[in-house]
């Protein structure tokens, strides 16, 4: 993002509005650190700048995998999907896709950067390659997993290392006796990345007992799943998994 | 798209946030989605919710229920509600299970809440996404009364310092609560960030400035 000078009244309305404190105000001039900008469009859209002075140009990769992590409205289209935001569909349909249908397994997505931080790729190669050995898969239609060169290591191109995004997601699945080394395994890289990330585990309820597997080895990590927001898939969705799965769909 | 998850969850304001998401599963059962998507906003919006829509639909800070309507496009992903109560999801969840539309339904809020919430509604639930707390260099966040606002707004969209400031204009009599919560919920393009609880949660940083 920048800020046309011929234009600017350096009103500063819109540096508040930068979630990574990247309008900054220097030598008589508000500008943007195109360093610490994530190209999320905020400013812009949001300011109400009175001379419409913010503008943006076209991006090119590495660069444009800011505004595609970054910007709710921004497109992957590295991705098959070429779809909007940073991850799947993950839980939100599996009643439907039965991405996690098995008791045996689950999934777990690495949010890096959030909340409110942000990261840098290369902090996130850090942990898709601490996860790698458990991870059976990486989720083929997360965004990141498309950045990967190999995608049993966790290795991510080399050219995008450097780009700094408001947050991206590690996804990928594994057997459910691994939760526990993949848990320990984050928490001993926690302090090797400089940056903050939110941790999430997608599990298949166990209707009979109305139980949830993972849920013994969380607690016996002292994990407290109660400071922030779960999401409940209440499986009204249809034609369930199972069905499909009857009849051949 | 984790968007509705890891919201900041205070000792006292565990259950006054929920956010209620509808969406098909892409290539299985969106066909038609546009007039789906309207059968639900219609049936959502008659349990009051403090905000709703949906990314390129619109939110309640910005738009009407029919000029989100009049957004949703086929390319519309999902669409969302936010809730203030217990007792009004519970209803909200009663009238999705009868109402019967087809699409998932995902609620976030505390697990073991939620579960409870539906058992009372009548629902099995199908999977979990569990939070598993926020893990790194912590001491690069913001503080836990600035993230609870915040974190409303699943793409961070809503800057801490503009919590900051909208705290000091109400403190300087500039703004009213209200208004500085709707201002806040403007750059979230989804339409999950929870006005009144920004308005409740505003009022306090004002007054201990």
């Amino acid at each position: 993002m920048y800020i046309d000078q011929t234009k600017c009244i350096k009103c500063k309305r819109c540096i508040p509005y930068c979630p990574r404190n990247a309008i900054i105000e220097a030598e008589g001039k508000v500008t943007i650190d195109l360093d610490l900008c994530v190209e999320c469009d905020v400013c812009r859209k949001c300011a109400k700048c009175p001379t419409s002075a913010i503008y943006n140009i076209q991006l090119e990769p590495p660069r444009a995998y800011r505004k595609s992590f970054s910007d709710p409205f921004g497109k992957h289209e590295n991705t098959t999907l070429k779809h909007m935001g940073r991850g799947t569909e993950e839980v939100k349909t599996n009643d439907v896709t039965g991405v996690v249908h098995s008791l045996d397994y689950v999934s777990l997505a690495v949010e890096m950067g959030r909340p409110s931080v942000g990261s840098t790729l290369a902090d996130l190669e850090k942990i898709s390659m601490t996860v790698a050995p458990y991870a059976i898969a990486f989720e083929v239609n997360n965004p990141v997993t498309s950045l990967m060169v190999d995608k049993k290591t966790g290795k991510l191109n080399p050219d995008v290392l450097d780009e700094v995004v408001m947050s991206a997601i590690v996804e990928f699945s594994c057997a459910i006796e691994d939760v526990k080394n993949v848990l320990e395994a984050l928490q001993k890289i926690s302090d090797q990345v400089s940056t903050v990330f939110s941790l999430c585990l997608i599990c298949r309820v166990d209707e009979e007992s109305n139980s949830i597997p993972a849920r013994k080895i969380i607690d016996e990590l002292g994990i407290d799943v109660d400071k922030t927001s779960a999401k409940t898939n209440l499986g009204l969705g249809r034609p369930r998994y199972e069905d499909r799965v009857k009849e051949g769909i | 798209m984790s968007h509705t998850l890891h919201r900041i969850k205070t000792e006292n304001r565990k259950t006054d946030d929920y956010v209620v998401l509808i969406m098909p599963a892409r290539g299985i059962n969106n066909e038609n989605s546009v007039e789906i998507f309207k059968k639900y906003m219609d049936l959502l919006i008659q349990y009051d919710p403090v905000n709703m829509g949906g990314i390129a639909i619109g939110n309640m800070a910005v738009n009407t229920l029919e000029e989100m309507k009049a957004n949703i496009t086929p390319e519309a992903p999902m669409v969302h509600a936010v809730y203030k109560d217990r007792d009004t999801l519970i209803e909200v969840m009663k009238a999705l299970k009868e109402a019967d539309y087809g699409y998932s339904v995902v609620v976030s809020g505390l697990v073991d809440d939620v579960d409870c919430c539906a058992k009372k509604a009548g629902i099995q639930r199908h999977s979990v996404d569990l939070t598993l707390g926020i893990w790194g260099d912590v001491s690069k966040l913001p503080p836990e009364s600035i993230l609870e606002v915040t974190t409303m707004c699943g793409h961070a969209m809503i800057s801490a310092n503009l919590v900051s400031k909208m705290a000091e204009d109400i403190k300087k009599g500039r703004t009213t609560p209200r208004k500085a919560a709707i201002k806040l919920a403007e750059p979230c393009a989804c339409g999950i960030f929870n006005i009144d609880k920004a308005e409740a949660l505003l009022t306090e940083l004002a007054e201990k400035i």
